[in-house]
């Protein structure tokens, strides 16, 4: 009878020590996330920009795609490019004359976040790309539609109007940005997209809102409901290259900038995909 | 351990054959048997005797001749489970004699048959200095997207038409055993280069930092300006090739895409040299954009 009492104690007890770590471990878990990856706030979250002098507020359910990783004390930690966030995000940034359009670190803690799909308003580029070592190139394409055909050498001198679809589904066009600007400005059309569907073989991206956007070509294809007016992106699948010449030598090309040709009605637009290095001696 | 390394590294080996022509043969790979050389197409070989072989289809094979003391470069490499190592000689690298029973024979193949890599046949020797002045084995890795072809020819003019495909220019360039061939409006696109309408033997060869390279011939070399240098001997005639580590690029557009100037396929790089003080290219890289 002793030994069965004793038994018991000892199970009763074990259970009790057992289960005092895992109740403390599910308080704090962290996403074990990588660069380009997308998550969903699950709560409002109040951060700053990067060099924390400017303070900015995401709300809850906005998607994000993670810019850059670290991690401190065994916690997850992300920063985002806040010029990938809708205006009335980053629009502190902006207003306070910010010159980083980086975040803080925000705690992958999952009460922050959680994860999802790579939304398929974004699937008009590729997101994840890059170049091994020794191949000179860079991937920048960062989703930014500009009015043009040819991406220019000297873009910091140059302005054209920006269609921007954001991480977190606003479709926002701005008529006159620098190709250089850090965050692009207030823009003339924020939509917020409701639905998206894209095509793989043919590259269209056709967007759904429920009120009109003002600068492209749309077609009314509900009266009612949140699909009322459908835009077409489309990837052309079409490649421009501008060559750079190498700084006090002006007979030699020492990279070429490559864009990415798209359609949004019949305007042309163009995103900037990356440089190719082109050394005189390897 | 050893074991297992080596058994990993005969599998990249062949894997590399199998994926690639102009792979290195890893010489751990295999031991090669008694009498054979480990060969590669990044490396230079000396004909040791005579080599006589042959190429076609069964109906029409024809003879080809290598001469001793013919300096070449493998087109493409093997070695054997037993240790034997092979090469195949890529003949648009030599001058007109050698390669003419390929361009007689309207061959559709630019190389040799396997040749035995035997140490009675080759000498690995250093790259010739005839040949300095373009960078010889330059490769950019798998998933770069671009391609380094440095090939030794160089065309009259400041950079490749963006037509090349269909268009010709003049073309002058140093074969592997060392002669120098100049070519009249020679097409951009061939297999094997046709007959040179001048082909002359480089006698010596300096080569100087910063891309200067001077060549001396015994006889004056037919369509191309040389300076006298000496009255007598083997250095009579000097040729100086000046490489001037610049670039241009040509995009070029073949099509594919909706008939619009502005959409490039691809671009081509040429490397600018100046031959006699007149200017010459290289095309030294072809780089892709729909990646």
């Amino acid at each position: 009878m002793k030994i069965i009492h004793l038994l018991v104690g000892a199970m009763l007890g074990a259970v009790i020590i057992f289960n005092i770590p895992t109740h403390v471990a599910a308080a704090d878990t962290y996403l074990k996330v990588t660069k380009n990856n997308f998550l969903k706030t699950t709560r409002q979250i109040k951060t700053y920009n990067s060099k924390k002098t400017i303070s900015m507020t995401i709300p809850k359910n906005t998607v994000v795609q993670v810019a850059g990783v670290t991690t401190r004390n065994k916690k997850r930690y992300i920063d985002l490019n806040a010029n990938q966030l809708n205006y009335k995000i980053r629009q502190p940034l902006i207003a306070n004359n910010s010159t980083t359009k980086w975040t803080h670190w925000i705690s992958t803690n999952t009460k922050n976040f959680k994860r999802v799909h790579k939304p398929t308003y974004l699937n008009f580029y590729a997101i994840n790309k890059s170049y091994p070592k020794g191949a000179y190139r860079s991937y920048v394409a960062d989703g930014n539609l500009w009015q043009t055909t040819v991406w220019p050498a000297d873009p910091s001198t140059q302005s054209a109007a920006l269609v921007q679809i954001t991480a977190n589904g606003y479709l926002e066009y701005s008529q006159s940005v620098n190709m250089t600007s850090l965050l692009a400005p207030k823009p003339t059309d924020s939509l917020q997209i409701q639905k998206a569907t894209y095509s793989v073989n043919n590259g269209k991206l056709d967007l759904y809102f429920k009120t009109k956007p003002k600068f492209a070509e749309t077609t009314r294809i509900n009266k009612k409901g949140n699909n009322r007016y459908r835009l077409v992106i489309k990837r052309l699948f079409a490649y421009t290259a501008t060559p750079i010449t190498a700084t006090n030598e002006p007979t030699n090309i020492s990279k070429i900038e490559i864009g990415s040709r798209y359609q949004i009605g019949k305007t042309n637009y163009l995103m900037h995909l990356g440089t190719a290095e082109i050394k005189s001696k390897y | 351990m050893t074991k297992l390394t080596t058994i990993l590294l005969g599998v990249s080996a062949s894997l590399c054959l199998l994926g690639s022509t102009s792979q290195t043969t890893d010489a751990r790979a295999t031991k090669l048997s008694k009498g054979y050389i480990n060969v590669s197409p990044h490396h230079y070989y000396l004909t040791k005797a005579k080599i006589l072989t042959t190429q076609g289809t069964s109906t029409k094979r024809f003879k080809v001749t290598i001469p001793k003391g013919t300096i070449l470069q493998p087109g493409y490499t093997t070695t054997t489970k037993r240790g034997h190592s092979y090469l195949q000689v890529s003949v648009d690298g030599l001058n007109y004699s050698i390669r003419k029973p390929f361009l007689a024979h309207k061959s559709t193949v630019s190389y040799t048959a396997w040749i035995a890599a035997k140490s009675t046949l080759f000498k690995r020797i250093k790259r010739p200095t005839y040949l300095k002045y373009y960078p010889g084995n330059h490769i950019f890795p798998t998933g770069a997207s671009r391609i380094a072809r440095n090939d030794g020819n160089l065309w009259q003019g400041t950079q490749l038409p963006a037509d090349y495909l269909s268009a010709t220019a003049n073309r002058i360039r140093v074969t592997t055993n060392g002669y120098l061939e100049h070519f009249s409006k020679s097409p951009f696109y061939y297999s094997i280069s046709g007959k040179p309408d001048s082909t002359t033997k480089v006698q010596k060869a300096l080569y100087f930092n910063k891309g200067h390279l001077n060549l001396y011939f015994k006889t004056k070399p037919k369509k191309i300006a040389t300076t006298k240098f000496h009255k007598k001997g083997n250095y009579r005639y000097r040729l100086i090739i000046n490489r001037l580590y610049q670039n241009a690029v040509t995009n070029i557009s073949n099509g594919k895409n909706p008939a619009d100037p502005l959409n490039v396929d691809y671009v081509m790089v040429s490397g600018k040299y100046t031959v006699a003080n007149k200017d010459y290219y290289m095309t030294t890289e072809s780089i892709n954009l729909d990646n």
